[in-house]
């Protein structure tokens, strides 16, 4: 069973790279990789080039880490909370940045860090809202995913409420509702790149705990783990994950809902590398959907968040439907 | 007496609501302990207790004389395994499940070695599942899934063993499976410390019974002691029998 995982692992990376290559060399502009190539190592500014750089390079960074981070987060969400609905684009998580976000934006702080950093902020409150209301109360799974939608629907009224009373200063406003990457600039992206980077790296590090932590709070404590320290820790690296990749890509959903559960719906209750596989196919994922939305109506393009929506919709209602039976 | 659990004036339960009162029992090495009580009366709160689950208000804990409560959650969790009552049956396989009991001895950064596996592969052929390694938890019936469940605390190879009602939700031949297990267990020198409803099954499995009644406990000796002090009629509001060797209860009637 292990080496099956790491199969799917591996075939995640192929199926990566295939959608990387695809989304940087197709577009309304089609690019021949040999030219561009020269013309990158003679240093010539052609209008290839420039679109390669400035455009299909950043595009395709911001695709890959979005859907990388915001799969990673809902993995990890959905094992703390126990709950397979609990995705960041539905407990509030994602809304949270992103109100917090438009704050940043109406306040003047609009530096790539501010921006960062307050939409870890927005989603780490939401997820801490959550995680403490169902300790607190003892929520059922419904009452939790209650909780998270009407918190969801409030960050979206406050967001709705300031673009209203400051269209000047939230005027990227419109794209960043259903997620997309038409706005994005490597100087914007690179500050949460490192904070995905990191967060990655210390979740993947500790997928072991994850797994006995989501086995229930008295065996974890029984097998001598800290549970209230360690669902701490996967909240925080969850809101950073989260808040990162909704800091440039906007309040894009599905990706943390679908893949995490497609993922456990394929490798069946073998959980290695269940969170490096979901981050793969996520950043697949959301690459492959960003592809499809420059190059379906083109020349004109769709937010890749509807498209996500149009692809994801009906595979989760797929696996809805056939988990029934 | 072999040295065993000690478990000195403990203090603990919920939110700001006492449920365990100045507890003091003691489970030896190699025999198997039953506790006993009506609902709420702590049974469950004392074993989570020892297992480092809940943090006592006061009071101490001491295996072998040695305090469980003063070592870090991973040492405890190398000393004390727990089965709890209910479980998140997870879609979990069952040999990933066992393999977790080996979780207090790995490092950072978490990578089980072969001798871990190795031993879980001898856990699960001991209990009898080494077929069921690649099944989901999910699919297996109630008294498989308690057979898994054993198999990952023997694989955490813990001097002490807790059970939290084993038997809830198994049918009578498996309760009875469950329960020689136990047994089997504390014949292998380990202290084994059962929380049974049945309290026939409890007279009949265990070498001591202690019984507990609104965080208290009442009473602290061998079945046969306990029956014939009369406080489990008492406590259970019943009259209990002996014939031949065989212990049964009837109701009792009001004002009796």
């Amino acid at each position: 069973m292990r080496r099956n995982n790491s199969f799917i692992l591996l075939l995640g990376f192929v199926v990566l790279i295939s959608s990387l290559l695809l989304s940087l060399l197709s577009g309304a502009v089609g690019i021949r990789p040999s030219t561009l190539i020269l013309s990158l190592i003679n240093g010539e500014k052609t209008t290839e080039t420039n679109i390669f750089v400035y455009s299909r390079l950043p595009r395709t960074l911001a695709s890959i880490s979005s859907g990388f981070a915001l799969a990673l987060s809902g993995a990890m969400l959905q094992s703390v909370l126990g709950n397979r609905l609990a995705a960041p684009g539905i407990i509030g998580v994602n809304s949270g940045a992103g109100l917090m976000v438009v704050i940043a934006f109406v306040s003047g702080a609009v530096s790539p860090w501010t921006i960062s950093v307050s939409a870890f902020v927005g989603a780490l409150v939401s997820s801490l809202f959550v995680v403490v209301l169902s300790r607190k109360i003892r929520a059922g799974r419904s009452t939790l995913l209650l909780a998270g939608v009407s918190l969801n629907y409030i960050f979206g009224a406050l967001s709705d409420v300031l673009c209203t009373l400051y269209p000047k200063e939230t005027a990227m406003s419109g794209d960043f509702k259903v997620g997309g990457f038409s706005s994005v600039s490597m100087p914007r992206l690179l500050p949460a790149v490192l904070l995905i980077v990191l967060a990655s790296f210390i979740a993947f590090s500790l997928s072991k705990d994850l797994e006995v932590l989501s086995l229930g709070d008295d065996e974890a404590s029984s097998l001598g783990m800290n549970t209230k320290r360690m669902r701490l820790i996967f909240i925080v690296l969850s809101s950073i994950l989260a808040g990162a990749a909704v800091s440039f890509s906007g309040l894009m959903g599905f990706v943390g809902l679908l893949i995490p559960n497609g993922v456990r719906w394929i490798i069946k209750g073998d959980n290695s590398y269940y969170l490096p596989i979901s981050a793969v196919f996520g950043a697949a994922f959301v690459t492959i959907c960003d592809t499809l939305s420059r190059l379906v109506f083109s020349p004109f393009e769709v937010p890749v968040g509807v498209i996500l929506a149009l692809i994801g919709g009906p595979v989760f209602l797929y696996m809805v439907i056939r988990g029934k039976r | 007496m072999k040295e065993g659990i000690l478990v000195k004036g403990i203090n603990a339960g919920y939110d700001k609501k006492n449920v365990l009162n100045n507890i003091c029992i003691t489970a030896e090495m190699g025999k198997v302990t039953a506790v006993v009580g009506p609902n709420g009366s702590g049974k469950s709160t004392l074993l989570k207790v020892i297992s480092r689950i809940i943090t006592p208000r006061g009071g101490d804990v001491c295996l072998n004389g040695e305090s469980i409560l003063s070592l870090s959650r991973r040492e405890s969790a190398k000393r004390v395994s727990y089965l709890p009552q209910s479980r998140n049956t997870s879609d979990i396989k069952v040999s990933s499940l066992v393999l977790h009991g080996r979780f207090p001895y790995i490092g950072y950064p978490r990578r089980y070695s072969g001798q871990d596996y190795r031993k879980v592969d001898e856990a699960m052929k001991k209990m009898g599942i080494e077929d069921k390694k690649d099944s989901l938890l999910s699919s297996l019936s109630g008294g498989e899934r308690q057979k898994v469940y054993i198999a990952m605390c023997l694989v955490q190879e813990t001097d002490v063993i807790l059970f939290d009602e084993p038997t809830t939700f198994l049918d009578i031949s498996r309760q009875f499976k469950v329960l020689d297990e136990a047994k089997a267990l504390a014949k292998e020198g380990k202290c084994v410390i059962v929380v049974l409803h049945d309290i026939i099954q409890a007279l009949e499995t265990a070498d001591k019974i202690i019984v507990m009644k609104e965080g208290r406990v009442v009473s602290e000796d061998t079945p046969d002691n306990i029956f014939y002090s009369r406080v489990l009629d008492d406590v259970f509001s019943i009259t209990l029998e002996k014939e031949n060797g065989r212990y049964f209860y009837l109701r009792k009637k009001d004002g009796s």
